[in-house]
């Protein structure tokens, strides 16, 4: 399998006009409009306590934030708000410093709902993602495409160009919900504010890849939109509930977490540095791997 | 662009529009619920009390002025959902753009009439009111400009 067919000014030219044509063909509006709304009931749900706190009182707000966002932050994390759960591995010890470092020395409203974002993200994704190829595979569009370009260009400019909408959906979510914050709960300096909701969005765009790449994979190798939407679904919600069901059986099944990100993606926002690297490329690592098989899969395929 | 195949993006606008144009109905009704409260019609306990209470500080011409407001946002948005399935031009992109700035100024009354502990002032849920309306705004005059033509 060779990728000599790939040429910059094809994949530019097909990735642009993939970001263009995504809103007029109805999948990149359904991904925007549910992104937002999605994104901003998130952001409402951790910030309307605060917002409700403020009126009666301005004493004590940042202990008021972090105590409100403690619970859900540390559920986020994979740990257990009970103290009285036994810890096997000194893994709550490590949670408990995950979640200082997230609460007290970042922006605590904005780490929850960055944390809850990163968790609702692969199902966001899938909505904008899902028809990169099987639309025009089943409409047999494809077909006059490939007289003027090689499918290489095609898979993986496709692929860049859903990867700019989602990017592109996610500073605007991102960016709503930090000029709110810092102009509407004046508790942040701006600087933390937006440095951390920098670091969020990259994590976020790192995050985004595999997921992305996952639905390329099954794109090219379902015909119908519809059908390669429930797979993707299906597939990406799987994975987690399999594990998280399955380790109360027998401990090793909470490594199928692995089969996606779903384990890694979280380390995007540790305080440590080799965590973050790690995080970032397994995150990469993924991509490359469900770019491969998709390729593989479409460059043999019949369309 | 052609007066051709409706594109996907606009039935997906449409199906939106219905989805909200549902929803506006019912938080019309409910708005007609404090109205209710307001002229004394509910019976008294202390939740409805609290919210009488915040609901003078609006008044009754204010709150009777957002009930109209918004069962005309809805029905707007309705109507020009069928105008984007039709590819009307008057239904769809007119009446579209009608929706689109009775549903801003619905969300900016609101936010400047009510009170926050009933849905007023600037939250987040008053950007979430303005989201789609600026979408559409947006898209019906630009990307799907040429489509609305019937």
């Amino acid at each position: 399998m060779s990728l000599r067919e790939l040429k910059g000014r094809h994949l530019k030219l097909v990735s642009f006009y993939s970001s263009l044509y995504a809103v007029r063909g109805g999948t990149g509006l359904v991904f925007v409009v549910i992104t937002l709304i999605f994104g901003l009931t998130v952001a409402n749900f951790v910030i309307k306590p605060v917002e409700d706190l403020q009126r009666e009182s301005q004493e004590h707000i940042l202990e008021a934030i972090v105590s409100q966002a403690r619970p859900l932050v540390v559920r986020a994390l994979g740990g257990s708000v009970d103290a009285s759960v036994p810890s096997e591995d000194g893994s709550r010890e490590e949670t408990e410093r995950w979640a200082a470092f997230v609460l007290d020395e970042r922006p605590a409203l904005l780490s929850a709902v960055l944390l809850v974002l990163i968790f609702g993200l692969p199902f966001m994704v899938t909505m904008g993602a899902f028809n990169q190829l099987s639309g025009d595979v089943q409409s047999r569009g494809l077909r006059y495409q490939l007289v003027h370009t090689a499918r290489a260009n095609i898979f993986f400019g496709r692929f860049v160009g859903v990867a700019v909408i989602n990017a592109l959906g996610m500073v605007l979510l991102m960016g709503t919900i930090v000029l709110y914050v810092g102009f509407k709960i004046h508790v942040y300096e701006w600087t933390a504010l937006l440095g951390w909701s920098l670091r969020g969005l990259l994590a976020i765009a790192v995050i985004s890849l595999p997921y992305i790449a996952l639905c390329s994979w099954i794109s090219a190798s379902i015909d119908s939109p519809f059908a390669s939407l429930t797979v993707s679904q299906l597939v990406i919600g799987f994975v987690p509930l399999f594990s998280f069901i399955g380790r109360n059986t027998w401990k090793p099944l909470a490594y199928v977490n692995y089969a996606l990100p779903w384990g890694i993606q979280n380390d995007l926002l540790h305080p440590d540095a080799s965590r973050v690297t790690v995080g970032t490329l397994g995150c990469l690592a993924y991509t490359a791997a469900f770019l491969f098989l998709g390729y593989r899969h479409f460059k043999k395929r019949d369309l | 662009m052609s007066e051709g195949k409706r594109p996907g993006g606009l039935t997906a606008l449409a199906v939106f529009n219905f989805v909200f144009g549902a929803i506006g109905l019912l938080a019309a009704f409910g708005l007609i619920m404090f109205l209710a409260i307001l002229l004394g019609f509910i019976p008294e306990s202390p939740t409805v009390q609290e919210t009488k209470e915040h609901l003078e500080a609006a008044g009754i011409p204010a709150l009777a002025a957002i009930i109209v407001l918004c069962f005309l946002t809805a029905s707007l948005v309705i109507l020009s959902g069928i105008g984007y399935l039709k590819q009307s031009r008057f239904l769809g992109r007119t009446v579209g753009n009608a929706y689109a700035i009775t549903g801003i100024a619905y969300s900016i009354l609101k936010a400047a009439t009510l009170s926050p502990e009933i849905g007023g002032g600037f939250q987040l849920a008053t950007i979430m009111g303005l989201v789609y309306p600026l979408l559409t705004l947006l898209l019906l005059n630009t990307a799907f400009k040429r489509d609305l033509v019937h």
